[in-house]
C-alpha cells in the first residue's frame, strides 16, 4: 500500500514555494508519534496536473495574492469532491491581508461559504488533545509586532466532515524549520499537524 | 335637357348607388363575420390567436364582398346599358333614349328629346335607387342590435383581443370556478430590460429569478375571499380583492416550486421555473502567459473581452502589486480601463500599461486579471473574472529558475529518428506485401511491433524523467510530457496493429506518434522557480520516539448519500403502474415531481412535461413515464455468463 | 322421374342423419393454434371435450393454459403439443445484500440465445446468452421480472427483503481504509472500524464487541492484523460471515487460510491514473492471486487473477489483489467515485451474511416455463395421426344433393301444370 505523502501544491499566481520546509517537519512529527506509513520526503505537485489526484492530502501556502487559473480551479473542485483534503495556511501575520482576502475569495467561489470550525471539533482530538482549539503560534504568543491572534480556523464542512481546512494562524512560519531543530524545543510545535493529517486520513 | 344628358344623370345616380351598395354589403360581411366570432367565443372561448385573426379575416371578406358587388353592377359604366335599363323601367320612351344615344339612320334629335321627356320624368329613378339600399342597411342594423345583446366583454374580446383578456370570457361551471381562468403577469427585474409578459391560463411560468409575478383571476364577489388562498410550503397567502378580480403578488424564487391556489375545495397548481442569471464570462486575451521581467521597463498590452446573458454593467482590469520580502509584504490594488457597457451583452477593453510608471522593484509581483460585473441588482450583481497573469520582476538575489532535465533533449532526438526509421520500414513492408507469404508477412510485421514497443518503453522513461524531479520533489506534467504521452498512446495502438499484421492500420498511428514527438522537441520547457532541495527524513531513526501524550478520539461515521435522483425514482415508482388512478390526481403528482426534477434531474423535466400534456389531452402517459423511469434509473449491468459464484456480480 | 328424385332426396336425408349420429358417437381429435386456445378451452370445458387435442404453440404457453390442459388431460382428453419457438429458459432472482437494494437475476438459456429482461415498467436490457446463460444486476428492487427468449417467458417476483448487519473494517489508518470506509458508508452500510495508528491509540468506530453474525454481515480486512483477531475473524467466517481480504492482509498467518489463493509479486499499474482509461482497474498495482482448489475466479487482468472467491464452511470469502483502489476514486474521472463505490458494494454484497424475511410473491412466478410445461404435459411431439375411417361424403354435399333433387321434383310437377 502507498504511504502517506505530504504534497505541497504549486499554483501560478503567488509564492507557493514559501513553505518548502513544512513537509519535512510534518513528516518528522508523524513518524515520531504514529505508526503511519509515511514517505520520507514531501513532493511538490502542480495543482492543475493529473498528478494531483495521487496525493489526497494537499497543502497550500503563500504570502502573495491567490488567483487560481481555470484549470487549477477545475482540479481543486474535483480533488475535494472526490474525497481529497485541502489544508491552506496564510503565511502572513496580518488580518485581511492579500493572501487571506484572495484565498478566501477563491475558496468561497469554489466550495461555498467558509465556516468557523468550532474549537470543540473532533479535529482537535483526532490524535493529540487541544482543549482550546487551534494551538497558538509562537508569533502570536510572542506578539510579533502585531498582537494578532486568530481564534478559530475556517473550513468547508460537508456532512459534518471538514473537506477544506483554512488557517490564517501562519502555521507555515511555525513549521518552517529543519526537523533537527526540534530537539532544541521543549514541545514539538508541529503536533497539531499530526491531528490534521490523522483527521484527513481517517475521516 | 337633352336625352343624352338625362341618360348621363341617371348613370351618375346609378354609379353612386352601386358604390354605396358595395360599401354597405362589405360592412355587412365584416359585421356578420365579427358577430359569428362573438357568438362562437361566447359559447366556447376561442384562443387569442384565433380572435386576433378574426378582424383581419373579416376585413378580407368585406373587401371580397364589396368587389363582388361592384363586379355585378359593372354594366352601369356603359351609357348604352344604362339607357337600355331605363327603357325597361320606363317603356313610355319607346326606345327614344337608346336611339338618341346610339343613332341609327336619320333621326330627329328634337323628337327624341321630346319622347324621352314624356316617358322619363326627372326623379323617377330615385325611389328605386333608395329601395336597393334598404336591404344592406337593414342587415347592418340587425347585426348591431344582435351585437348589443352580448356582454360588452365578449365584444371587446373579439374587437380588441389581447393577452390577459381570458378573464373577460363568460364564467363556466356551476358553481363558477374562481380558479379558472388564471392570468399571470410576469414583470422581469428592471435591470433585465425585458417587457412584461401576460400568460393566459398557464400551468407553469418561466422567468428570471426575482421577477415579479401577479396572479389574477375573477369571481371575487361570488364567495367570501377568505376561502381563496395561495399555498406555499406551510403558509397560506390571502388574496387581494379589487372589485370582482382577485390577485396574488409574489417573486420568482431561486429554486423551482409548485404553488397551489385553493378555493372552496378546488385546487389549481402552478409550477414556477426560475431562470438563473449567470455571471459574466471574461477572457484575458493579452497578456497570454505569466512572465518574468529582468528589469521593470517595457509596455504591456492588456486586452480583454466579456459577455453576459442579460447585460454588462462594468468591465475593468484589476492590477494587484505586491512588494516586499521575507515576512513583510504590502499589496496595492488598482483598477485600469474601467468601461461601462450600459447593459450591452458583450464588451471589450484594451489598455497599454507602461511598467516604468508603476515604480516596480526587484522581487515585486503583479497579478493582473480582467473583471466584469452584470446589472443584476436583485440577486447579484454577478461578477466574473478572467484567468490571472502573474508578472514578476526578477530578483538577482534569489535563485534562478531551474529548467527540468535538459539531458532529456538528446534522448528525445534519438527517439524521433528511430520512429522515422520505423515508419520507413513499415511503409516498405506494406509496398512489398505481395512478395511475402502471409506467415512471413506476419513475422515481419511482428518484428516491427517489437521495435515499436521498445520505442514506447523509451518514451515512457522520458516521461518519468520529465514529470519527476526528485531532487526538488517535483511531480507533475509538463507541456512536453503531455505531448510524449500522446506519442506513447499512438505507439501502443500502432504496436497492437503491427502484432496483428495490420500494417496499413498501424501507419497512421505511427505518423501521429512522430508528430507528437516532434512537437515535444519544440515545446516550452518548465522552469521550477525557487525550489529547494527536499529534505529526506530518516524515519527509522525517529520512529515512535515522540513522548507527548495522545488520546485518539473515535471516528464518526459518514452519512449515507441521499441521491436526489433515487428519491425521484421512488416517487415515480409509486405513481406507476396505477390502473384506476384518476387522471387529475396523477397530473397533480407529476406536476410536483416535475418541479423537483427541474433542480435535481433537469433532463427528465421535458419528458415529464410531455406526460402532463398527454394527461390533459386524454392520452395514455404510461409509455412516456416509463421512458422517464429509464432515464432516472441507473443502467442494469449484464454479463453473458453464469458464474458459479452466487455473489453480487 | 319425380319418384326417382324423391327417392334420392330420401337417401340424402338418411345419409345426413347417419353422419350426424356417427359424429356424435365417434371421438374427435382437434388441432388448435395458440391464439385460439383460450376460447377453445372454455368451449371444451363447458361442452363435450374432444377425445384429443394437439396444441401448436407459435409463442409462449401461458401458465393458465398449461394448467388447464393438464386438468383436461386428467379428465381423459389426450393432450399433445409442439412449439418450435419455445426456448429452454429458467430465471432465478434474489435480493442483493446492499443497503441500496437491487436484484440479482440469473437466467439459464442455451448459448447465444437472445434474451430480453423486463420488469413491469418495460424493458431493462437485452443480451445474448453466454455459456449456460447470463446474469443481470438490476439496481432498483422489487416487483416482477421477466426473461424472454424466443417464445418463452420466464417470470419471477422478488418480494423478500434482507436484514443486513454492520461491517467491520480492520487494518491500518491510511488512504485505502479511509476511502473504502467512505465508499461503503456512502452506500448506506454501517461500519465499525479498528484502524491501527500508534501505540498510544488506534482509530476506532463503533462498540468493541464480539465478531459474530448477530452483529456483522462481513469483515473487510485491508492490512495485516493481530493473530488473536485473525482467529476471531476466521471463526466468524466459518460460522457464516463474509470476509473481504486485501492481498496485503495475507501477511497475517491466521488469514492466509481464508484466502482464495496465494499472493504473487506486485505488478505495476500506471501513474498518474489515466482518468480516460476504458478499464480503470488496469491503472492500479496488482498482486496476482494463485487460485487454490475450489476457488472461483471473479475478475482477471490479462492472465492474472485479480479477484477471487471461495466458500469456507458456511461463510464466503473474497480476496482482492488490487492495491490502493482509492487511486481509482481520486484519479478515475467523473464517474469514478460512484463506480468505485459500486464495485466495493458489489464485492461486499457477494459475501455478506444477511437474514431473509420471506414475503408472499405478488404475482404468479413461472421461473422455468418450458420445464414446467414438459412436467405437466409431457415432452413435445408432432400432431398425432387421426384414426382411419371409410371415405364418406361430406355434410355439405349431401345437403346440396338433397336440395337439388327437391328442386328438380318441384320443377317437374310445375312444368306439368301440377301444384
Amino acid at each position: 500500500m502507498r504511504p502517506f505523502t505530504f504534497a505541497t501544491g504549486m499554483y501560478a499566481s503567488g509564492d507557493w514555494e514559501s513553505g518548502q520546509l513544512v513537509a519535512a517537519v510534518v513528516i518528522d512529527s508523524l513518524a515520531r508519534h504514529t505508526e503511519l506509513e509515511v514517505s520520507p520526503a514531501g513532493v511538490n505537485v502542480p495543482i492543475d496536473s493529473a498528478a494531483l489526484f495521487e496525493y489526497p492530502f494537499l497543502y497550500l501556502t503563500g504570502h502573495l495574492a491567490v488567483r487560481f487559473s481555470a484549470a487549477e480551479r477545475r482540479n481543486l473542485l474535483r480533488f475535494v469532491d472526490r474525497g481529497g483534503f485541502l489544508f491552506m495556511d496564510d503565511h502572513n501575520h496580518d488580518i485581511n491581508g492579500v493572501f487571506h482576502t484572495t484565498a478566501t475569495q477563491e475558496l468561497t467561489a469554489l466550495f461555498g461559504r467558509l465556516e468557523r470550525i468550532p474549537n470543540t471539533h473532533e479535529l482537535y482530538r483526532a490524535f493529540f488533545t487541544f482543549e482550546d482549539g487551534p494551538p497558538a503560534t509562537n508569533h502570536e504568543m510572542n506578539g510579533w509586532g502585531d498582537n494578532l491572534v486568530h481564534d478559530q480556523l475556517l473550513g468547508i464542512v460537508r456532512g459534518g466532515r471538514i473537506d477544506v481546512l483554512y488557517s490564517n494562524k501562519d502555521y507555515s512560519s511555525e513549521w518552517s524549520m529543519h526537523p533537527e531543530s526540534k530537539r532544541f524545543m521543549e514541545a514539538d510545535p508541529s503536533r497539531f499537524a499530526v491531528n490534521i493529517v490523522v483527521y484527513a486520513l481517517t475521516r | 335637357m337633352s336625352a343624352v344628358d338625362r341618360a348621363r344623370n341617371a348613370q351618375r345616380a346609378l354609379l353612386g348607388t352601386l358604390a354605396a351598395d358595395a360599401l354597405l354589403y362589405a360592412a355587412l360581411a365584416l359585421g356578420t363575420a365579427t358577430l359569428l366570432v362573438i357568438i362562437v367565443d361566447f359559447l366556447s372561448p376561442l384562443p387569442l390567436e384565433v380572435r386576433r385573426a378574426a378582424i383581419p379575416l373579416g376585413v378580407l371578406g368585406a373587401i371580397v364582398t364589396g368587389a363582388y358587388r361592384l363586379w355585378r353592377g359593372r354594366e352601369v359604366s356603359s351609357l348604352r346599358q344604362v339607357a337600355l335599363y331605363l327603357e325597361e323601367l320606363f317603356p313610355g320612351m319607346q326606345y327614344a333614349l337608346v336611339t338618341a344615344i346610339v343613332p341609327a339612320g336619320s333621326s330627329d334629335p328634337v323628337l327624341l328629346d321630346r319622347a324621352v321627356e314624356q316617358g322619363y320624368a326627372p326623379g323617377a329613378l330615385g325611389p328605386r335607387v333608395r329601395r336597393a339600399l334598404v336591404r344592406p342597411v337593414a342587415g347592418l342594423l340587425a347585426i348591431l342590435l344582435a351585437g348589443m345583446a352580448f356582454p360588452s366583454q365578449s365584444v371587446t374580446r373579439v374587437l380588441r383581443p389581447r393577452a390577459g383578456d381570458v378573464l373577460l370570457a363568460p364564467p363556466r361551471g356551476a358553481p363558477p370556478n374562481r380558479l379558472e381562468p388564471l392570468v399571470v403577469v410576469v414583470s422581469s427585474p428592471a435591470y433585465a430590460g425585458l417587457p412584461s409578459e401576460t400568460l393566459d391560463d398557464p400551468s407553469s411560468v418561466r422567468a428570471l429569478e426575482g421577477s415579479g409575478l401577479l396572479l389574477r383571476g375573477r369571481g371575487a364577489m361570488i364567495a367570501p375571499s377568505e376561502s381563496l388562498g395561495l399555498v406555499r410550503g406551510a403558509g397560506m397567502m390571502p388574496a387581494r380583492v379589487v372589485g370582482d378580480t382577485w390577485s396574488f403578488s409574489l417573486t420568482m424564487p431561486r429554486r423551482a416550486e409548485v404553488l397551489r391556489i385553493a378555493d372552496r375545495g378546488r385546487n389549481r397548481l402552478l409550477t414556477l421555473e426560475p431562470l438563473l442569471d449567470a455571471p459574466p464570462t471574461v477572457t484575458l486575451r493579452s497578456p497570454t502567459t505569466d512572465s518574468t521581467y529582468p528589469l521593470p521597463t517595457g509596455t504591456l498590452l492588456l486586452d480583454a473581452v466579456a459577455g453576459d446573458d442579460i447585460g454588462l454593467a462594468a468591465l475593468w482590469f484589476e492590477l494587484m502589486l505586491t512588494t516586499g520580502g521575507g515576512e513583510r509584504f504590502t499589496t496595492t490594488t488598482r483598477i485600469l480601463g474601467l468601461a461601462s457597457p450600459g447593459g450591452a451583452p458583450g464588451a471589450a477593453i484594451r489598455q497599454v500599461l507602461r511598467l516604468d510608471t508603476l515604480r516596480l522593484l526587484p522581487g515585486d509581483v503583479l497579478n493582473l486579471r480582467a473583471v466584469a460585473r452584470d446589472r443584476n441588482d436583485v440577486t447579484g450583481p454577478g461578477e466574473g473574472s478572467s484567468d490571472t497573469r502573474t508578472i514578476r520582476i526578477a530578483d538577482p538575489e534569489r535563485r534562478d529558475a531551474i529548467p527540468i532535465v535538459p539531458a532529456a533533449v538528446a534522448k528525445l532526438d534519438t527517439t524521433v529518428l528511430s520512429q522515422r526509421m520505423l515508419i520507413i520500414r513499415a511503409e516498405t513492408l506494406l509496398v512489398r506485401q505481395r512478395r511475402f507469404t502471409p506467415d512471413s508477412f506476419r513475422v515481419q510485421s511482428q518484428r516491427l511491433g517489437e521495435r515499436q514497443r521498445m520505442l514506447y518503453d523509451r518514451v515512457q522513461a522520458l516521461i518519468l524523467e520529465l514529470e519527476t524531479a526528485t531532487d526538488v520533489g517535483f511531480v507533475g506534467a509538463t507541456e512536453e510530457s503531455m505531448l510524449l504521452r500522446v506519442a506513447g498512446l499512438a505507439m501502443r495502438r500502432a504496436e497492437d496493429h503491427l502484432v496483428r499484421a495490420r500494417v496499413a492500420a498501424a501507419l497512421p498511428e505511427m505518423y501521429r506518434a512522430l508528430e507528437a514527438l516532434d512537437k515535444g522537441r519544440t515545446s516550452r520547457r518548465v522552469y521550477l522557480r525557487g525550489m529547494l532541495p527536499r529534505i529526506v527524513v530518516d524515519l527509522n531513526q525517529i520512529r515512535l520516539t515522540g513522548t507527548a501524550k495522545a488520546t485518539v478520539s473515535p471516528r464518526t461515521p459518514r452519512f449515507a448519500l441521499s441521491d436526489p435522483r433515487r428519491r425521484l425514482l421512488e416517487r415515480l415508482d409509486r405513481l406507476l403502474p396505477a390502473p384506476g388512478r384518476t387522471a387529475p390526481a396523477l397530473g397533480d403528482s407529476l406536476t410536483m415531481l416535475r418541479a423537483d426534477a427541474l433542480s435535481d434531474a433537469p433532463e427528465v423535466a421535458p419528458p415529464l412535461a410531455s406526460a402532463l400534456e398527454m394527461i390533459r389531452a386524454g392520452t395514455d402517459p404510461l409509455p412516456q413515464l416509463r421512458r422517464v423511469r429509464r432515464m432516472l434509473e441507473r443502467a442494469v449491468e449484464s454479463v453473458p455468463s453464469l458464474s458459479a459464484w452466487r455473489g453480487g456480480r | 322421374m319425380e319418384r326417382v328424385a324423391r327417392g334420392v332426396a330420401l337417401g340424402a336425408l338418411l345419409g345426413l342423419a347417419i353422419l350426424a349420429f356417427r359424429d356424435r358417437a365417434a371421438p374427435v381429435h382437434l388441432v388448435v393454434r395458440m391464439p385460439d386456445l383460450p376460447r377453445a378451452l372454455i368451449a371444451w370445458s363447458t361442452s363435450t371435450a374432444p377425445a384429443g387435442v394437439h396444441v401448436r404453440a407459435d409463442g409462449g404457453f401461458a401458465p393458465f393454459a398449461r394448467d388447464w390442459l393438464r386438468a383436461l388431460a386428467g379428465a381423459g382428453t389426450g393432450v399433445t403439443w409442439e412449439g418450435t419457438a419455445l426456448v429452454p429458459t429458467a430465471l432465478a432472482a434474489e435480493p442483493v445484500a446492499d443497503p441500496e437494494g437491487g436484484t440479482s437475476v440469473w437466467i439459464a438459456a442455451p448459448a447465444k440465445a437472445p434474451l430480453v429482461v423486463e420488469d413491469a415498467a418495460g424493458r431493462l436490457d437485452s443480451i445474448q446468452s453466454g455459456t449456460g446463460g447470463a446474469r443481470v444486476l438490476v439496481r432498483s428492487s422489487g416487483g416482477e421480472l421477466f426473461a424472454r427468449s424466443g417464445g418463452t417467458v420466464a417470470r419471477s417476483a422478488v418480494t423478500d427483503s434482507l436484514v443486513l448487519g454492520r461491517l467491520l473494517l480492520l487494518g491500518r489508518a491510511g488512504w485505502e481504509s479511509k476511502f473504502v470506509a467512505a465508499a461503503l458508508e456512502e452506500r448506506g452500510w454501517r461500519i465499525d472500524a479498528r484502524l491501527r495508528l500508534s501505540p498510544r491509540g488506534d482509530v476506532r468506530q463503533g462498540a468493541e464487541t464480539v465478531i459474530d453474525t448477530a452483529r456483522y454481515s462481513a469483515v473487510v480486512v485491508l492490512d495485516s492484523i493481530g493473530a488473536a483477531e485473525a482467529r476471531r475473524v476466521a471463526g466468524f467466517v466459518r460460522s457464516g460471515g463474509g470476509i473481504i481480504l486485501s492481498a496485503t492482509a495475507l501477511r497475517t498467518p491466521g488469514l492466509a487460510g481464508l484466502a482464495a489463493g496465494s499472493p504473487g509479486s506486485v505488478v505495476a499499474g500506471h501513474e498518474p491514473f489515466d482518468s480516460a482509461a476504458g478499464e480503470p482497474r488496469r491503472e492500479l498495482e496488482l498482486i496476482p492471486i494463485a487460485l487454490r482448489t475450489g476457488s472461483v475466479l471473479l475478475e482477471h487482468r490479462d492472465r492474472m487473477v485479480a479477484v477471487a472467491a471461495r466458500r469456507i464452511e458456511r461463510g464466503r470469502a473474497v480476496t482482492i489483489g488490487y492495491l490502493d483502489t482509492w487511486r481509482w476514486r481520486m484519479g478515475g474521472g467523473a464517474a469514478a467515485v460512484r463506480a468505485h463505490r459500486d464495485w466495493w458494494a458489489d464485492l461486499v454484497a457477494g459475501v455478506a451474511h444477511s437474514g431473509r424475511i420471506e414475503r408472499p410473491a405478488g404475482g404468479i412466478p413461472d421461473e422455468a416455463p418450458l420445464a414446467t410445461l414438459i412436467a405437466r404435459l409431457g415432452p413435445a411431439s408432432s400432431a398425432p395421426s387421426l384414426p382411419n375411417r371409410t371415405p364418406t361424403v361430406s355434410h355439405q354435399l349431401l345437403f346440396a344433393i338433397l336440395m337439388a333433387v327437391l328442386l328438380a321434383e318441384w320443377a317437374s310437377r310445375r312444368l306439368r301444370g301440377m301444384p
